[in-house]
């Protein structure tokens, strides 16, 4: 079977964890789309429908005391990194309860307590900070690594360059994840670039360049496991494409038409839940009656979020002059 | 209790979106997250989908209506269960029925008076009507088809007018008669009633870039009359392979062309203290299609001859009027050929078509005498074009040798 060895590793209540993760984004995200409609969401939102195995597999890879940072989609990454879905809501409706204390909103979710950078919603706009990170891990020899989180629109933008020139330069500890999922917005990747993969880029920083599908949790996992241990051996970073697809608009403002139904149609086959249900199932590890009461348990908590959410206070104005300078220490 | 569904925030730039159609009838079964109708905001058309399941109570809005985020649209619930007195349906202490009096106020104009149709100082037409009790979707049709509520019967729940009520208006002779009038008037551009009628996405792009240019530029404008002579010979002796005769206009855009060839200063536009200049000769040519009003683009007119021009206008003109063209079609080049003459105008200066340098406006061919050299008097066909520049990048001499180059190409053709 495929996967077998893989999964025989990670064990029942690893595979079952990641599936629960898989579970929260999509539920999380699926809810927030109801609640935008129904007008209780404030701001627009960025989802990461359909790109789940990415973030489960890459974050399932890490330890506790590596570091990732994330884009304007970052819902998905915190889920995977353990944020609280609480404390996402109570950010997305701005309250105090927040993981940024209401004042980063959607865009900016994270958490340093729980190894995740508050997202930066430039498109590029981590790498280099990743990168910077790396080097600070190097410099004190702590066996950490640096997460980078992207999509493909990022890998065209100049601090791309700057980060993955520097980072293989001094062979930092830093994995750079390509979340390939075909369009930047609305703009095909292959109409702004004339190559197959982004990680054919690796080469010309004489980078490690490596390849995994974005749709199979497993596959992500296995391939960033590797990734990090090579990072945290010493042997420098590496730039790990995941070839993925966002079974949803770039906003909740976009209908996505741009996308081909024929081309929808394939990737809503690859599904990566139902598919890694499958494998679970496959496999003995879970039965139809456990995934669903999985999945029951999970809507429960993404409802109670939910309330958690709306019914936690509003900062007060005096919020405004507070968290405006830190400490200059690296994140644990 | 039913559930209120409302429009939600489509863009960030706008809180408006249009209404285009409903994809769901009242009383049928939805499931959360089934599409409810099509919406058009300032940058996409998209799908609204509900976010709860039910079956579709009432709808609210007709479409073609432009609804503001947060409206209610439409009400959810069980089977058969009745909207009542709800708010959307009562007619007290609703915010729905605060429409603005002009609205209501108009509908007593159209159809009875034709007189009232004059702007009135009148006291009685802009008194608010609060005393009719009417539900949204009625007042929607009735503004749409201008009919006047007040002569409408209402049967609903204390004497509030339904839907029911309205169609059985509309059945009898006094509501299709009025509703045909407005129709007719509508049909000819004018506005049927006083009240508000929003511009479409398009209009208003237009709208706000003809107020931007004729603010910002300096404007002027050089008049002169063409002898028509030569284009109507050619016309009449050359007709295009389905048999029709050459366009006017195309005949303008082949002139206008040369000219901006050799003169590299009008081919391009004011941008902060510079000139751009354009390397190939881009030419917009107004079309008017129902209300819209577009400028499509005809691209390296310099290199082609009237017959290959002549093609490219019949065929973008057909697109216009289909509502076929496309973004690359709409592209500003950098001059606007406007022409009138089609109407009873002799001259007009338009306003330039944002950023060009200039726009050549054409007014009709009449016959006139003119009188030539040592006096004698000949009988033309003339017609007068003005040519409107912005005076940024364009002075006085530059304009007038553009215009006297157009008028020797136009009057010194080539007769095939």
């Amino acid at each position: 079977m495929k996967h077998n060895e893989t999964m025989k590793d990670l064990g029942k209540d690893a595979l079952k964890g990641m599936l629960r993760r898989m579970h929260e984004i999509r539920q999380f995200e699926e809810k927030i789309r109801f609640l935008f409609l129904e007008g209780k969401m404030p701001g627009t939102v960025h989802q990461y429908i359909g790109m789940e195995a990415c973030a489960v597999g890459v974050c399932t890879a890490l330890e506790e005391k590596d570091v990732i940072a994330s884009t304007h989609r970052p819902h998905g990454h915190a889920i995977a990194r353990g944020v609280s879905m609480d404390s996402i809501m109570g950010e997305l409706y701005g309250k105090t309860t927040g993981c940024c204390g209401g004042k980063g909103g959607s865009m900016h979710v994270g958490d340093l307590e729980r190894g995740m950078l508050p997202a930066i919603a430039i498109v590029g706009g981590n790498l280099p900070i990743v990168m910077g990170m790396g080097l600070a891990f190097k410099i004190r020899k702590e066996p950490r690594v640096a997460v980078s989180f992207f999509g493909d629109g990022a890998s065209n933008e100049g601090a791309f360059h700057e980060a993955l020139n520097m980072a293989a330069v001094y062979g930092v500890p830093a994995l750079f994840v390509c979340e390939n999922n075909r369009y930047g917005a609305s703009t095909s990747v292959k109409r702004v670039m004339n190559i197959e993969h982004v990680s054919d880029r690796a080469a010309a920083y004489g980078m490690r360049g490596d390849m995994a599908d974005g749709m199979d949790v497993i596959d992500v996992y296995t391939h960033a496991l590797d990734a990090a241990a090579r990072a945290r051996k010493g042997d420098g970073p590496t730039l790990l494409e995941l070839e993925t697809f966002r079974l949803c608009g770039h906003s909740r403002r976009d209908p996505n038409n741009y996308m081909t139904d024929e081309e929808k149609k394939y990737w809503q086959k690859r599904d990566p839940i139902p598919s890694f249900e499958t494998l679970l199932k496959e496999g003995k590890y879970m039965t139809d009656a456990e995934i669903k009461d999985l999945r029951e348990a999970v809507e429960m908590s993404v409802d109670k979020a939910i309330q958690f959410g709306q019914q936690s206070p509003e900062p007060d104005p005096e919020a405004l002059y507070q968290g405006l300078y830190v400490s200059m220490e690296v994140p644990r | 209790m039913a559930i209120e569904i409302k429009m939600p925030r489509l863009s960030q730039t706008t809180d408006e979106v249009r209404l285009l159609n409903w994809l769901v009838r009242e009383g049928e079964t939805i499931q959360k997250g089934d599409p409810l109708c099509e919406v058009e905001t300032d940058k996409v058309t998209m799908e609204v989908e509900s976010f709860e399941g039910g079956t579709v109570l009432k709808l609210l809005e007709e479409p073609d209506t432009v609804i503001d985020a947060g409206t209610v649209i439409a009400l959810l619930g069980e089977k058969g269960e009745k909207t009542g007195d709800q708010a959307p349906e009562s007619g007290e202490g609703v915010p729905e029925t605060a429409a603005p009096s002009s609205e209501l106020a108009t509908h007593d104009r159209v159809g009875t008076d034709p007189s009232m149709d004059k702007p009135s100082t009148a006291a009685p037409s802009v008194q608010p009507r609060d005393d009719v009790r009417a539900t949204r979707l009625v007042r929607n049709i009735a503004q749409k088809r201008s009919i006047d509520l007040n002569r409408v019967r209402g049967t609903g729940p204390r004497g509030i007018i339904t839907k029911a009520d309205l169609e059985a208006y509309i059945a009898s002779g006094v509501g299709k008669a009025a509703g045909k009038t407005a129709q007719q008037k509508t049909e000819m551009g004018a506005a049927p009633q006083g009240g508000l009628i929003a511009l479409t996405p398009h209009q208003r792009a237009v709208a706000h870039s003809l107020a931007k240019s004729s603010m910002e530029t300096p404007h002027f404008y050089l008049k002169t009359d063409l002898i028509c002579d030569r284009i109507e010979a050619w016309r009449k002796k050359r007709s295009t392979p389905d048999g029709k005769s050459i366009a006017v206009d195309s005949f303008f855009l082949y002139a206008v062309s040369r000219a901006l060839e050799e003169m590299p200063r009008l081919n391009g536009y004011y941008k902060s203290d510079s000139f751009i200049h354009h390397s190939s000769v881009d030419i917009n040519i107004a079309i008017a299609a129902g209300d819209e009003l577009y400028a499509p683009l005809l691209k390296n007119v310099q290199l082609r001859p009237i017959e290959e021009i002549d093609a490219d206008l019949r065929s973008i003109a057909r697109k216009t009027r289909e509502n076929r063209l496309d973004r690359e079609d709409m592209r500003p080049g950098s001059f606007t050929i406007t022409n009138l003459g089609m109407f009873p105008v002799d001259e007009f200066g338009a306003i330039i078509n944002p950023p060009q340098s200039g726009i050549l406006s054409i007014g009709r061919m009449k016959r006139a005498i003119v009188v030539g050299p040592e006096d004698a008097m000949q009988i033309h066909t003339l017609c007068a074009m003005t040519g409107s520049f912005d005076h940024r990048i364009v002075d006085g001499t530059q304009g007038a040798a553009f215009m006297q180059r157009i008028q020797e190409i136009l009057e010194g053709l080539d007769i095939p």
